[in-house]
């Protein structure tokens, strides 16, 4: 799993489309946000995980259009 | 004064609104159960509720609204809601709020709560720093209202920065500098290492979901048996006292229509209101929210979301409910197909006639009805995997704290669900079953007759052949799915009326199979049918009713097409 528990990472680049971009900003994750994982589905997809106190589910593709970069322990 | 409610999904807006104006708005633990602008009164003052929302700046509808609403209406006093748990999310939209320079008090809800998870807040230093007024309450216990309204402070001169990034790294340092944490590991935390656990979540799921349809056909039905003695007294009553007063024909149509009408509704009711407890029970305490995310995955099979799940389980209960719930989907395709497939799942009108089905055919057969809430979902993937189209990648959605729902809130939503569904089916479903009880009662030249020459009679006779290849080829059968469009429970009703209460008259057990099957996938009653025109707009209602009905027919056709095969093999 790419995204190991309670692994803590910062985003580095948001989407370029328009819409989807702003829904993730208006949830808190804006560029330097901090982003720590916690459960995994049982079915490997989606992901919760903890921005700014509130937890999200995130399906791994929505993920993957985010830049993310695994801060160092 | 004309006051706001202002806040982000899920902070507690509508349940402090409810308190301020005593009014029973929809309330529920997930984002997006406000969907309009609710206007109440407190004594003098106007308070308006709006929807959940993020941001004022962002394209999506609530936010929009919101936004026009605040440059449009003369505002006296912003109440910004936050539940302190979030604080930090919370500040971006109060930001926004503060820069429209108007009067604004932040109040923060669920402080007890937090109190609990460790999380402590300074409102001084908050105050201070947002340079507004900060009051703590708890729109659940009635706490600290006189504050919110106590004297109106003047708009907040602080400014912000206009980028997005920055403006939120001002509210973290904001919240840094208010808020004390003591890590715990919440109650929250704890159960969900059971409710989604990588063994253990599936079969709690099932569980659960199990139990409660158990329990809601179970309850339902005894509740519904009680409750048609006493409806069945009253209208004996109430038809002898017409008789005796108006002209037979006139007696006839309040008594028999009107009355029956009412009586079929009345019948089915118990079970719907059931339904809606356990619904209510599962969204206070979060496990709706989590059934999304546990399903997902599946259902991304078909081009759907996990929200999907949550319509169809309020769907359970009943498909124009459920239409409505589907405003969450931020998707608009996705949206269109959850609307489409809603009907396939046994709502709690269908219930007791298939109920009363299993009973008749197959008795003593307890996965009877369990088959056929599988077969629902079942052909929720079948068509969203046909019909495909665009494919929805995005999905993010909040995942709430799970909590022990309390007793009143849970009753408080039940009655606002089961509010807005008798304000339908007093509407719609009266109106169709009149018009049900016309075509069985008269025929084409509108004279009383019996039922065997009457206009649902000869209708239903041409309409059979249509019927042929699905598997029902008696002309009653016909006539009791052309009735069901008034409401799936008059379904049972006609049945009653032309079998005088011997199922077994009309079907053979494989016929009855049939009917089960296709009553489960047709389009569904005229109030759910209403519901998904508001939703969809006339032109995609239309293609969307055209789907259904074609699933329907060949779904069921093939299926009876298979029997027949399978029973010639095994002769």
């Amino acid at each position: 799993m790419k995204y190991e528990k309670n692994s803590i990472w910062t985003v580095m680049t948001l989407p370029e489309e328009e819409i989807f971009k702003t829904r993730l900003e208006n949830l808190g994750l804006t560029t330097g946000a901090r982003i720590t994982f916690k459960e995994t589905a049982p079915l490997g997809n989606p992901v919760i995980a903890v921005v700014r106190g509130t937890s999200y589910a995130f399906r791994l593709s929505a993920l993957e259009k985010i830049g993310l970069k695994r801060n160092e322990l | 004064m004309r006051v706001v409610l202002a806040g982000n999904p899920n902070c507690g807006k509508t349940t402090l609104f409810n308190k301020l104006t005593k009014s029973h708005f929809d309330t529920g633990n997930r984002a997006g159960v406000t969907v309009e602008e609710a206007e109440g009164r407190r004594g003098e003052d106007y308070v308006y509720d709006l929807p959940g929302i993020y941001s004022l700046t962002r394209p999506s509808n609530e936010e929009k609204a919101a936004d026009d609403f605040l440059r449009r209406e003369k505002i006296d006093l912003i109440i910004n809601v936050i539940d302190v748990k979030y604080l930090e999310r919370s500040l971006f939209l109060t930001t926004q709020l503060l820069e429209k320079r108007k009067p604004t008090v932040l109040a923060l809800n669920m402080c007890d709560e937090a109190e609990k998870l460790g999380i402590e807040t300074d409102c001084e230093t908050l105050s201070r720093l947002l340079g507004c007024k900060v009051a703590e309450i708890s729109a659940k216990k009635d706490k600290n209202f006189d504050k919110l309204f106590s004297s109106l402070p003047p708009p907040s001169e602080k400014v912000f920065p206009s980028d997005v990034a920055s403006r939120y790294a001002v509210c973290e340092k904001i919240c840094s500098r208010c808020v004390k944490r003591t890590e715990k590991i919440s109650f929250s935390e704890k159960i969900d290492k059971v409710l989604l656990g990588k063994h253990t979540a599936f079969p709690v799921f099932f569980a659960v979901m199990f139990s409660v349809l158990f329990l809601c056909s179970f309850l339902g039905n005894l509740a519904g048996k009680a409750f048609s003695v006493v409806t069945e007294y009253l209208f004996a009553k109430i038809n002898l006292f017409l008789s005796s007063r108006l002209s037979p024909s006139l007696a006839s149509l309040i008594g028999d229509g009107v009355l029956t009408g009412v009586g079929s509704v009345a019948e089915f009711l118990p079970v719907t209101v059931i339904t809606f407890f356990f619904l209510a029970l599962l969204e206070e305490s979060g496990y709706l929210a989590r059934i999304a995310f546990l399903t997902d995955r599946p259902f991304s099979v078909a081009g759907l979301s996990g929200r999907t799940a949550i319509s169809l389980i309020v769907a359970c209960g009943c498909t124009a409910s459920a239409a409505a719930s589907t405003r969450t989907i931020p998707d608009d395709a996705e949206r269109e197909k959850c609307l489409c497939s809603l009907h396939f799942m046994p709502c709690s009108a269908k219930l007791p006639l298939f109920a009363t089905f299993v009973n008749a055919f197959y008795p003593g057969n307890y996965f009877a009805l369990p088959l056929l809430y599988l077969t629902g979902v079942f052909c929720v993937f079948c068509l969203n995997i046909l019909i495909r189209g665009k494919q929805m990648q995005d999905f993010v959605m909040e995942i709430p704290a799970q909590k022990i729902p309390s007793l009143t809130g849970v009753l408080r939503k039940t009655a606002a669900f089961s509010r807005s569904f008798f304000r339908r089916t007093c509407t719609v479903v009266f109106v169709a079953s009149i018009f049900v009880w016309v075509l069985i009662n008269y025929d084409f030249s509108f004279r009383k007759c019996d039922i065997e020459s009457s206009m649902l009679a000869v209708a239903s006779e041409m309409a059979k052949y249509l019927f042929y290849p699905v598997g029902l080829t008696d002309k009653w059968h016909a006539a009791a799915v052309i009735a069901g469009f008034a409401g799936k429970e008059t379904v049972l009703g006609v049945l009653g009326v032309i079998s005088k209460g011997n199922l077994s008259l009309l079907f053979t057990p494989s016929s009855a199979l049939s009917f089960c099957l296709f009553i489960l996938l047709s389009p569904p009653c005229a109030a759910a049918c209403s519901a998904l025109k508001k939703e969809l707009g006339g032109k995609k209602f239309l293609r969307c009713l055209g789907l259904q009905f074609l699933f329907a027919y060949v779904f069921c056709a093939a299926f009876y097409a298979v029997s027949l095969l399978l029973g010639a093999v095994f002769s």
